[in-house]
């Protein structure tokens, strides 16, 4: 009951007009942010935060994290249109939200993604209401051995990503890894692979990378096509919102989604990627036609849909509870929090349970502020898929240029994402799946960083990995995966062999 | 007569357009907004101090906004590197430096500058890094810390922030001194070091108190020494230092706000001018207060003198914990 | 398919054998410290085990399949991402130099004279338009900050 009652005065204070209207500009924000591919909700939140000074604190706060959340509804846009993903967590939205568009049904993508989104969204910041404190004990538990052995896991999602040879995926994979060692290293303060090149010090950036193998190289892979088919199947609009049978197909997804999300979003480091590609194996693993994944099945949009935007409610915990933020944009909202004078931690909420259960209000309005918003635009990105590609191309160029260079203000981050558009159009050529590649390059240098730090803590014994429950059965269970994806590989090249001996 | 009228008419016009060339020509300065890199995880102590300091310093700066950066890694020294690799010496680019960044960075993970490759615009803190450890475990003082650790050679490990920082040359420092082997699991920013504790991971943790402090206030974490010649009397008044407790580590963390050598001398002048009225202005210092920030302004003038007397107490303590 | 996944295994696997090279002069430190290059050299190896196990997965997929003369690059216009590629790594360089609006605005008319046919005039109005509006959302609203480049205005 003192949960209703904390939430009815959180309900009290976000719904003064003043915060209102700070909801209402932070989602719209966000959502036009999460659209444009490159320009993250981190770097905004950070052009924003001295505006907030002046502001109430509860204000700031519901601004600033009505962007993030935003972001993430503003992401799954590009990525169903054009194949670009907004951000690293969309990345698996395009797999079948871009598959859908082509085959006329677009509205109905963006329709569930915003739906689910909703309803991911909403059943977070419930998680959050009540699980936080238990949670964020959990939470605790999780040591760099643990840490490294849910990256393996992540990693071992990998083989169920793809269509095609499992070797292909897990060869992305591996390039993923290798090219996120690129830059200095962190523990040891000495450059590695960078040829040289003072530039490269920092390493390859996410975004120009992104960017790259995704904006660039499907701009390329379209413009070379002599029949412009993608022109003709787009004429064929088939309704705008999603079906009854849509519906029945992905309210699992999105639940199983949901949970998935808001429990790797706990995590400090974990977050909206790795869920996103986690929900997407999960509904491939379960669904009973596995092999039409990657052709446009709605569960495919569902379910990282819903993923995603519950990390976000999920990551918000260990940030009020603990003070400690899991990611940049957590970070820079304690800094916001820091900066009026209130320590986010475990007296915050004894202290201070105005930003607690303000911000929690606000995120239920943000929410439904943010589905009210995306549904009627739906008809408008759907209107805009109409232009001639001859003329969006460019600008989706012109989009992606300006994504990669306004992280750094550097010119050199369009270079390097050009070279990777060029990689991932060859790439893409002769069949291999991109989507592996970046979600190890999220993971890789984490992963390296849990890995020497589990060793240094064990005193070098490998043990430590598999002694410790938790990360114990993180490892058996990415080794299963594994295990279990190439089993079929080795067994159709016996069948093949042994027919060639028959 | 008009010959002559022309001739003066048009030596005026000369005089004068040299003239207006000479002070228009003259490029002011400052004309775009400035940039304060900092070399921590975002959301960190440096991160929240250099956000408060920027605030309200526009006004102060010809009204030009001052943008905080954050450039973390390699121990600082990608950092110090970005502002020192020769683009940035203009005087738009500011460094957030400190003890970590320009004393012991550069020597423990060998990169190739000195505080001597930077001109000092001005202090802005003065504190000092701590040692905490768990509430609910054995180690009540730091006296209990040193026996453990001396029955145990190499079993206590402690998280501490990158690898040549200031709190990881506190706690390297104090194992030296004190005669004992404590290893480190360097992470990325405080919050890592912080949640590693408190999740029983490592038996300690060396690190700016500002993380920490609402989890010793809520009775989880305990600090068992700060590295300081003296106690911080604005945030940790009642934890005693290293000295006092018999281990003679004197490692205070002051902050400065700099610029690479090379920048123009009246450029220097203007930062110099436009700092010590931002720390004079009191919403400015109340801000530091509230974020527990113990200012310490000193001026650009002081700084070789300050660089050296902390070379002279830094040095030996890097030399003495082997680094 | 598969005849090109042979010659691809070849490039990875000269990556993975030039990835470990060069993390061995990293420093592969011990199991007891893990040196700069010990996780490299691993992806390295990891890499290299892939590459030969997908050349064998193609080289019987080669045997029992008949081979198909599909070319990747028969029927397609791989001139016009050639040419986009020079443009896109023009407009990179000449950034600082030209200034935002300049820059912007050529690219934006030579991509659009790049891809399916278009008429001058239709690509100047809408080159200039996307710059202008461009530099309005990002430079002015997002506060991008774009260089000015030489000729400022």
């Amino acid at each position: 009951m003192e949960l209703l009652a904390n939430l009815y005065q959180g309900f009290q204070i976000c719904l003064s007009p003043i915060n209102l209207l700070y909801c209402f500009v932070g989602v719209l924000l966000g959502t036009v942010i999460g659209v444009l591919p490159g320009i993250g909700p981190g770097a905004t939140i950070a052009l924003l935060l001295p505006t907030t000074f002046r502001v109430s604190p509860v204000a700031a706060i519901i601004m600033l994290a009505g962007i993030y959340y935003g972001a993430m509804y503003g992401g799954s846009t590009t990525s169903i249109l054009v194949n670009i993903p907004g951000e690293a967590a969309s990345v698996v939205t395009c797999i079948d939200g871009y598959k859908m568009a082509r085959k006329g049904r677009a509205g109905p993508a963006l329709g569930i993604a915003a739906f689910g989104s909703f309803i991911a969204g909403t059943l977070s910041i419930v998680g959050l209401m009540v699980l936080a404190v238990p949670l964020s004990n959990i939470a605790l538990k999780f040591g760099f051995p643990e840490y490294f052995a849910i990256m393996c896991l992540g990693l071992s999602i990998v083989s169920y990503l793809g269509r095609g040879s499992i070797f292909k995926s897990l060869l992305m994979a591996a390039l993923g890894v290798s090219l996120s060692f690129v830059g200095m290293d962190v523990v040891a303060a000495k450059p590695r692979f960078d040829f040289g090149l003072l530039v490269l010090g920092d390493g390859v950036g996410l975004i120009p990378l992104l960017m790259g193998l995704f904006g660039i190289a499907e701009v390329f892979t379209n413009i070379e096509e002599k029949t412009q088919a993608r022109e003709i199947l787009l004429t064929r609009i088939k309704g705008l919102l999603p079906t009854v049978r849509d519906w029945k197909d992905s309210w699992g997804a999105i639940t199983r989604g949901s949970l998935l999300g808001f429990s790797l979003g706990i995590l400090p480091g974990g977050g909206a990627v790795v869920s996103s590609f986690v929900s997407y194996a999960v509904e491939k693993k379960i669904s009973n036609h596995p092999e039409k994944f990657g052709t446009g099945v709605i569960e495919g949009v569902a379910g990282p849909e819903a993923a995603n935007n519950a990390a976000t409610g999920g990551g918000f915990i260990p940030l009020f509870v603990l003070g400690i933020p899991s990611n940049v944009a957590m970070a820079l909202l304690l800094g916001a929090l820091m900066i009026h004078g209130l320590q986010p931690g475990p007296l915050l909420l004894q202290q201070h349970p105005d930003i607690f259960w303000g911000t929690v209000g606000s995120m239920y309005i943000g929410n439904a502020m943010l589905l009210l918003l995306n549904l009627p635009l739906i008809g408008l990105w759907v209107k805009l898929l109409k232009v001639p590609y001859k003329i969006l191309f460019p600008m989706v160029l012109l989009f992606c240029l300006i994504g990669a260079y306004s992280e750094n203000n550097n010119a050199f981050d369009m270079l390097v994402m050009l070279f990777f558009g060029l990689v991932g159009y060859l790439l893409r050529k002769y069949g291999y799946e991109l989507a592996p590649l970046v979600l190890a390059f999220v993971l890789g240098r984490q992963m390296e960083q849990a890995f020497r730090q589990s060793l240094i803590l064990s005193d070098g014994s490998f043990w430590v990995f598999f002694t410790r429950p938790i990360s114990a059965v993180a490892m058996a269970l990415a080794a299963f995966l594994l295990v279990s994806a190439l089993i079929p590989a080795f067994r159709k090249k016996r069948e093949k062999i042994e027919a060639e001996a028959g | 007569m008009n010959r002559c009228k022309m001739m003066v008419g048009i030596v005026s016009l000369f005089s004068i357009g040299l003239l207006a060339g000479h002070v228009w020509g003259a490029e002011a300065f400052p004309t775009k907004p400035f940039e304060l890199v900092q070399p921590f995880a975002s959301g960190g102590s440096t991160d929240v101090m250099c956000r408060t300091i920027v605030a309200r310093a526009t006004p102060f700066l010809d009204n030009q906004p001052c943008v905080v950066v954050t450039k973390a890694g390699g121990g600082t020294v990608i950092g110090s590197k970005y502002v020192l690799d020769g683009y940035h010496n203009d005087g738009y680019t500011l460094f957030s430096s400190s003890t970590s960044s320009l004393m012991v960075a550069p020597v423990v993970n060998k990169a190739n500058f000195s505080w001597r490759d930077f001109v000092g615009i001005n202090q802005t803190m003065l504190g000092s890094d701590a040692l905490f450890v768990r509430a609910d475990g054995p180690f009540t003082g730091l006296e209990k810390f040193i026996e453990y650790a001396k029955q145990n050679p190499g079993k206590i490990k402690y998280s501490s922030t990158g690898t040549g920082t200031s709190p990881h040359l506190g706690a390297a420092g104090l194992a030296a001194v004190a005669g004992i082997s404590i290893k480190q699991i360097p992470t990325k920013g405080d919050a890592e070091a912080l949640t590693a504790l408190l999740g029983g991971h490592v038996m300690a943790a060396s690190m700016n108190p500002l993380s920490a402090l609402p989890h010793v206030a809520a009775g989880r974490l305990r600090c068992v020494a700060q590295y300081g010649g003296e106690r911080d009397k604005l945030v940790q008044p009642n934890v005693p230092t290293c000295k006092e407790q018999g281990v003679d580590v004197e490692l205070d963390l002051w902050r400065w706000i700099v610029v690479p050598k090379g920048v123009p001398p009246e450029r220097v002048k203007f930062l110099r001018a436009a700092f010590m009225k931002i720390f004079q202005d009191k919403e400015t210092l109340v801000a530091l207060e509230k974020i527990q920030c113990p200012a310490s302004y000193r001026p650009g003038e002081d700084y070789e003198q300050v660089m050296m007397k902390s070379e002279k107490a830094v040095m030996p303590l890097i030399k003495a914990a082997g680094l | 398919m598969a005849r090109s996944d042979r010659i691809f295994s070849f490039i990875w696997i000269a990556l993975g054998v030039f990835q470990c090279a060069e993390s061995c002069s990293l420093g592969l430190g011990s199991f007891m410290e893990p040196g700069t290059g010990f996780m490299p050299f691993v992806m390295g190896l990891v890499m290299t085990a892939l590459a030969i196990a997908l050349f064998l997965e193609s080289y019987f997929e080669m045997k029992n399949k008949p081979l198909l003369k599909v070319s990747l690059w028969s029927d397609v216009y791989w001139k016009r991402v050639v040419y986009i590629a020079v443009i896109m790594l023009a407009y990179a360089i000449l950034l600082p130099k030209l200034g935002y609006l300049l820059d912007t605005f050529l690219m934006m008319v030579f991509l659009l004279k790049s891809g399916a046919p278009i008429k001058w005039p239709t690509a100047i109005v809408v080159g200039a338009l996307t710059a202008g509006f461009s530099y309005v959302l990002f430079g002015i609203w997002l506060s991008v900050s774009f260089p000015r480049g030489v000729l400022t205005f």
